[in-house]
C-alpha cells in the first residue's frame, strides 16, 4: 500500500493540476469561441473574399568573393517564366504557344505536363528561367492567361566549378525539403544545399521580402490588389581565402591525373589559398535543361565528384608522414643527426622481413640522406626505437586526428593509433610490427589532405598553425608555439630540401621550381604477401584501379623559409610523381603574386 | 543510496484476467481519436487524378497522409498491446533501459540527423525517419515513475534524491535545444516539474528554482550561446522575423478555424485548408483544418474526448495502490495534455509556433506509436492496480 505521507501529498498537490488543467481547457474553449462564434464573420469573410496570400519577392544572395576579389558565386537578375496550371485554359495548349519563342522541346513540354500532374494546380511551374529581353516582349505581347513573367534572380558559379567542393551550390528549397511550407508559395527561393553556401546559408540568403496579395475563393490572386509590401533586404557577401589563379592551377593540375585533391595554405597564418578536389562539378548545369541527367552522371560516377575529397577522403599519410617520425626521434634524442643506419633492401625483425621500397637498398643511411631518399629501412628502425606514443603525439602536435577547420560539413579526423585505440578498435595488442610500419606511414595511420598541409606548415614555423577559410576569421595572433628544438626542424628542413634536388625522391620538381622541398609519399592500398612478393611483386600497371597505390606530396617554398605549404594527394596514382608536378605548379603560381 | 527493487510480489495474473481488468472505455476513447485522425487525414489528401482517372477535382483521398496513417496505427497497436499485456515487472526492470535508447536516438539526432523544417529533428533509419524527440517525451515519464516510485516521504523530502531526475531531463534538454525544438524542451520540462511536485517537492525548492532561472538567463543568453543558436531562439520568440512567414501561418491557421463557425463548412470542404494553402495542414495544423470543416462542435467534441481520458488517466492514477504505476500514469496524463494543449494554443495563434503534434491525430509516425505504447503501458498499470509491486513500505 502507498504510504499516508505520500498519498496524502498526491491527493494535496494534484488538486492544483486538475484546477490548471480546468482553467486551460477553458482558456481554449473560450478562444475558440471568439473565432469561431464572436469573430465568425470577419474570418468568414476573409475565407470568402479576401483570403490573402504572400508572394515571397525574392531577395539577391550574397556573392562569395575570393580574395582578389574574383566572385566565385553571384546572383544574376533574370526574368523567369512560369505557368498556374489552375489559370489556363488548356495547359497544352498555352506550352504549345510559347514553345516557339523559349524553344521547348516535345520532351520538356512532356516533363512539365507530367509534373503539373504530380502537384496542386495553383502551384506555379518553372518553363524558363533566362529569358531574353528579346523574348519577354513577344511573351507578353502573347497575354496567355496563366503565363507569368517575373523577375528574380538566379545562381551563377563564373568560375564553372571553381572551388566547387568549397562554395557548394544551391538549390530549391523544394530539393532541401527543410521549409516545404515555403517551398509551396514559393518556388523560385534558393537555399544553400551543400558547402560555404549551406553553410552562410543565413548570412548570404538575406530576408526575401513579401508581397500579400488576395485571392478569390478558388485561390487565384486578384490582380493589382496588393498591400502590404515588405521589401527584400539583400543577402551579405562572402569573403574567402581562396585565392581564384592558385586555386585554378591546382585544379587543372589534379586534373591531369583526374582524381584527387589539393589544399595550399600560408604557413604563418594559417589562411587556406587553395583547396580542390578533383573530379568536380558545374552546379551551373544542375538547373539547365539537362540537370537531371548531369547529377545522375555525376552520382554513379566511382571516383566521386561530389565528394570534397581534401577534407572528407581519408588516406594513409605513407612516407609524408616521415616528417612527424623524424621530428619525434630527434624530440626524444633517440637518434642523432649524423647516426646511420644500413639499408640493404630488407631488414628483418622478429619473424618478419619489412622491405624498403627500393629493392636495391640505400648503403649506409643518416637523417637528412633518409629524408631525402625516403628510406624505409631507416624509418622502421627509428621508430621501434623510440615507439608508438611519441610519433602519436608528435602527429597530433602536428595536427593530425583531429579537426582542424571544423566549418563545412563531413571533415574527417582520421586515425593516428596507439595501444589503446587497436585494443578499442581492432580488439588485439600492439605489436612492434605496427610501430614499424606506422613509421613510413602506414597500417591504421589515416589522415585527410588538409591535415597533410597542416603539418607541412606546423613544421616549418614551430607554431601551432590553424587553417581558416574565410576572411578575418584567422586567429594569427593566437597560435602557440609548439615548443620543437630548432635545430631538430633546421635538420629535418634540409632532408626536405634535399628531396627535390638531384638524387631525391622528388627530383623532377626542379624543372619547376627551384626552391621547393617537401615529401613524397606513396601509401599502399593493398597488402602485399609475402608469397606474391615471391613470384615478383605487381606493378601498379597490372592492378585494378582501386587498388593502385595513392600519391602523395607536401611542398614548401621556399624551404629556406616557407611562406606556403601545399599537400596534394593523387588517388590510385601509383606513384607520387604527379601529386609532386601538382605541388610545384601551385607553388609556382602561388608565390607568384605573393 | 544503493537501494535494490524487489518486485517479485507482483503476482502472476492470468490473460483471462487481464483481459477483464483492461480498461475498455479508454481503450474506445483512444480508438475513436484515431478514427478521427484517419478521416481528417483524408481530408487533407488529394484524390486520384491525372490522364487515367479523370480531372482533379474535389478534395480529400487516401493518398498519401491517410493509407500511410493507418499502416502506422497497424504497427501501434501492435506496440500497444506489447505494452498493456507484457507482465509490468519488464517494463519496470526495463525502463531505464527505455529511457537510455530515447536518449542515445536524440543523441544520434544531433549529429547524424535530417533537417526538417529548419530543425535538426529526423533520423532515417533507412526504411524509415523517426523523430526521437517524441519517443524521449514517453520514455522520460516511465524513467521518473520507476525512480521516484521507490522513494518514501523522508527520500523525497531530501534535495540530493532530485539532482539524478534533474540529470535525467537536462541531457536530453540540452541537446533538443540545441536542435532547435523548443516545443518538445518545454513538454520535457513541464513533465520533469510536474513530477516534482507531485511527489512532495519542497514548495521553497520550485521559488529558488524560477528566481535562479530568471537570474541564469542573460548569463546563458550572452554567454552559452553560438550566434546561430541566439538567432534560432529569437526567431522562436518572434517568428515574424522568419522571412517564411510564421506569422502568415498562425494568419491562414486563424482564418481557416474562424470560418468553420458553428458547424463548420462541411466534410471535404475546407476552402482555406484546401486552397490556400494552410501550411502544414496535415500534421501541426491539423486542427485548424478540422476546425475549418467541423466547426465548433466538431472542435469541442475533439477537445472533450481529451478532457475525458486526461480524466480517466487521473483516476488511473488516484486508484492505482501502488506508486509505479501511479506516477506512470500521473505523468502520462501530463504529457498528453501538454502536447494537445501546445498544439492547439499554437493554431488558435496563442503561442508561438513550435513544433508539436496533435496527439493521435496529427500525421507523423513517431508521435503516433510513442503515445500509442504510452497508453499500452498506462493500461497495463491499470490490469495491475491492485498489486504491490514494491517490498519497500512506500
Amino acid at each position: 500500500m502507498l504510504d499516508k505521507e505520500i498519498a496524502n501529498t498526491f491527493d494535496r498537490r494534484s488538486a492544483l493540476f486538475l484546477t490548471g488543467g480546468a482553467v486551460l481547457t477553458s482558456v481554449l474553449i473560450l478562444r475558440m469561441l471568439q473565432l469561431q462564434l464572436f469573430e465568425y464573420k470577419k474570418y468568414k469573410q476573409l475565407s470568402l473574399n479576401n483570403s490573402s496570400r504572400i508572394i515571397i519577392d525574392p531577395s539577391e544572395r550574397g556573392k562569395i568573393l575570393s580574395s582578389d576579389g574574383a566572385a566565385l558565386a553571384k546572383d544574376e537578375a533574370v526574368y523567369r517564366a512560369f505557368i498556374i496550371p489552375d489559370e489556363c485554359d488548356d495547359v497544352s495548349v498555352v506550352l504549345k504557344t510559347i514553345s516557339v519563342e523559349l524553344k521547348l522541346t516535345a520532351k520538356e513540354i512532356e516533363k512539365i505536363l507530367k509534373k503539373i500532374e504530380t502537384q496542386r494546380r495553383f502551384q506555379p511551374i518553372i518553363v524558363r528561367e533566362n529569358i531574353k529581353w528579346a523574348q519577354l516582349a513577344t511573351l507578353k505581347s502573347l497575354n496567355l492567361s496563366g503565363l507569368h513573367l517575373e523577375p528574380g534572380y538566379c545562381r551563377k558559379y563564373p568560375g564553372g566549378g571553381l572551388a566547387a567542393h568549397v562554395i557548394g551550390y544551391v538549390g530549391t528549397l523544394d530539393d532541401s525539403r527543410t521549409n516545404q511550407r515555403v517551398a509551396a508559395t514559393s518556388p523560385f527561393l534558393m537555399t544553400g544545399l551543400s558547402g560555404l553556401e549551406k553553410v552562410f546559408e543565413a548570412s548570404l540568403s538575406g530576408r526575401p521580402g513579401q508581397i500579400i496579395t488576395h485571392t478569390n475563393a478558388v485561390g487565384r490572386i486578384i490582380e493589382g490588389d496588393s498591400e502590404n509590401r515588405v521589401n527584400a533586404i539583400p543577402g551579405k557577401d562572402l569573403q574567402i581565402t581562396i585565392r581564384q589563379n592558385v586555386q585554378k592551377k591546382m585544379e587543372d593540375a589534379l586534373a591531369v591525373h583526374g582524381s584527387g585533391c589539393g589544399v595550399a595554405l600560408e604557413c604563418e597564418t594559417g589562411k587556406i589559398i587553395a583547396m580542390a578536389s578533383t573530379p568536380k562539378f558545374d552546379a551551373n548545369i544542375f538547373r539547365s535543361i539537362d540537370g537531371a541527367d548531369y547529377i545522375d552522371q555525376l552520382r554513379n560516377n566511382k571516383l566521386k565528384p561530389f565528394m570534397n575529397k581534401a577534407i572528407e577522403g581519408m588516406y594513409p599519410p605513407g612516407s609524408t608522414f616521415k616528417i612527424v617520425v623524424a621530428l619525434a626521434a630527434l624530440e626524444s634524442g633517440a637518434i642523432t643527426k649524423d647516426e646511420k643506419i644500413f639499408c640493404d633492401g630488407d631488414w628483418e625483425y622478429g619473424k618478419h622481413i619489412y622491405h624498403c621500397w627500393e629493392k636495391k637498398g640505400h648503403g649506409w643511411m643518416n637523417m637528412e640522406s633518409a629524408l631525402a631518399h625516403s628510406c624505409d629501412i631507416y624509418f622502421y628502425q627509428v621508430a621501434l626505437r623510440i615507439g608508438i606514443n611519441p610519433i602519436k603525439s608528435m602527429a597530433e602536435k602536428l595536427g593530425l586526428g583531429q579537426k582542424l577547420l571544423d566549418l563545412l560539413p563531413r571533415e574527417m579526423i582520421g586515425v593516428i593509433p596507439d595501444r589503446e585505440w587497436k585494443q578499442k578498435n581492432i580488439r588485439a595488442g600492439w605489436m612492434h610490427g605496427d610501430t614499424i610500419i606506422s613509421g613510413i606511414g602506414q597500417g591504421y595511420i589515416l589522415s585527410n589532405c588538409l591535415q597533410l598541409a597542416v603539418m607541412g606548415a606546423r613544421a616549418a614555423t614551430n607554431r601551432k598553425i590553424m587553417p581558416y577559410l574565410i576572411d578575418g576569421t584567422n586567429k594569427e595572433q593566437d597560435f602557440k608555439k609548439l615548443d620543437l628544438n630548432p635545430e631538430n626542424i633546421k635538420i629535418v628542413m634540409n632532408g626536405l630540401a634535399r628531396v627535390t634536388q638531384e638524387g631525391g625522391t622528388a627530383a623532377g620538381v626542379s624543372w619547376v621550381i627551384k626552391n621547393m622541398g617537401g615529401k613524397t609519399g606513396t601509401s599502399q592500398v593493398r597488402r602485399i604477401s609475402l608469397a606474391e612478393r615471391k613470384k615478383g611483386i605487381k606493378t601498379n600497371e597490372e592492378l585494378n584501379w582501386e587498388q593502385r597505390n595513392h600519391g602523395l606530396f607536401v611542398g614548401l617554398a621556399p624551404i629556406e623559409k616557407p611562406k606556403y605549404s601545399i599537400a596534394i594527394i593523387t588517388e590510385h596514382s601509383g606513384t607520387s610523381g604527379l601529386a609532386a608536378q601538382a605541388a610545384a605548379q601551385t607553388m609556382k603560381e602561388a608565390l607568384k603574386n605573393g | 543510496m544503493a537501494r535494490t527493487t524487489r518486485i517479485s510480489r507482483a503476482e502472476n495474473i492470468s490473460f483471462n484476467e487481464k483481459l477483464h481488468r483492461f480498461n475498455w472505455p479508454l481503450f474506445a476513447l483512444m480508438c475513436l481519436v484515431l478514427i478521427l485522425s484517419i478521416i481528417s487525414l483524408y481530408s487533407a489528401g488529394t484524390p486520384v487524378c491525372g490522364p487515367d482517372s479523370g480531372p482533379c477535382e474535389g478534395f480529400g483521398g487516401w493518398r498519401p497522409y491517410a493509407l500511410s496513417q493507418a499502416a502506422k496505427m497497424g504497427f501501434g497497436f501492435v506496440l500497444f498491446f506489447i505494452a498493456a499485456f507484457t507482465n509490468i515487472k519488464t517494463w519496470i526492470k526495463n525502463s531505464y533501459l527505455i529511457y537510455f535508447i530515447g536518449l542515445a536516438l536524440v543523441i544520434m539526432v544531433t549529429f547524424v540527423g535530417h533537417t526538417g523544417m529548419g530543425a535538426q529533428r529526423w533520423l532515417n533509419l533507412g526504411f524509415f525517419h523517426i523523430q526521437p524527440s517524441e519517443f524521449i517525451k514517453i520514455a522520460l515519464v516511465v524513467a521518473l515513475a520507476r525512480y521516484f516510485a521507490w522513494q518514501n516521504s523522508i527520500d523525497l523530502s531530501k534535495f540530493k534524491n532530485y539532482l539524478l531526475p534533474v540529470a535525467m531531463l537536462v541531457l536530453p534538454l540540452g541537446l533538443i535545444v540545441m536542435q532547435p525544438d523548443l516545443g518538445t524542451a518545454v513538454s520535457l520540462g513541464l513533465i520533469t516539474i510536474g513530477f516534482f511536485w507531485i511527489v512532495g517537492a519542497h514548495k521553497k525548492w520550485f521559488v529558488i528554482a524560477s528566481i535562479l532561472t530568471v537570474l541564469a538567463a542573460p548569463a546563458i543568453w550572452f554567454g552559452g550561446l553560438h550566434d546561430y543558436q541566439r538567432e534560432r531562439v529569437i526567431t522562436f520568440i518572434d517568428p515574424d522575423r522568419d522571412p517564411s512567414g510564421a506569422g502568415y501561418q498562425i494568419n491562414q491557421s486563424k482564418i481557416a478555424f474562424g470560418s468553420g463557425g458553428i458547424v463548420g463548412k462541411g466534410y471535404l470542404a475546407g476552402t482555406q485548408s484546401h486552397l490556400s494553402f494552410l501550411p502544414e495542414n496535415q500534421t501541426d495544423f491539423i486542427f485548424a483544418m478540422f476546425g475549418e470543416e467541423l466547426g465548433f462542435i466538431g472542435t469541442f467534441v475533439l477537445l472533450l474526448i481529451y478532457s475525458i481520458i486526461i480524466g480517466m488517466l487521473f483516476w488511473f492514477a488516484k486508484t492505482s495502490k501502488n506508486r509505479f504505476g501511479q506516477l506512470l500514469c500521473f505523468g502520462f496524463m501530463l504529457n498528453f495534455f501538454v502536447y494537445y494543449f501546445i498544439n492547439i494554443a499554437m493554431v488558435l495563434g496563442l503561442m508561438p509556433t513550435v513544433g508539436v503534434p496533435l496527439p493521435l491525430m496529427s500525421f507523423g509516425g513517431s508521435s503516433l506509436l510513442s503515445l500509442m505504447f504510452g497508453f499500452g503501458l498506462v493500461q497495463n498499470a491499470h490490469i495491475n492496480k491492485d498489486q504491490q509491486l514494491s517490498a519497500k513500505g512506500s
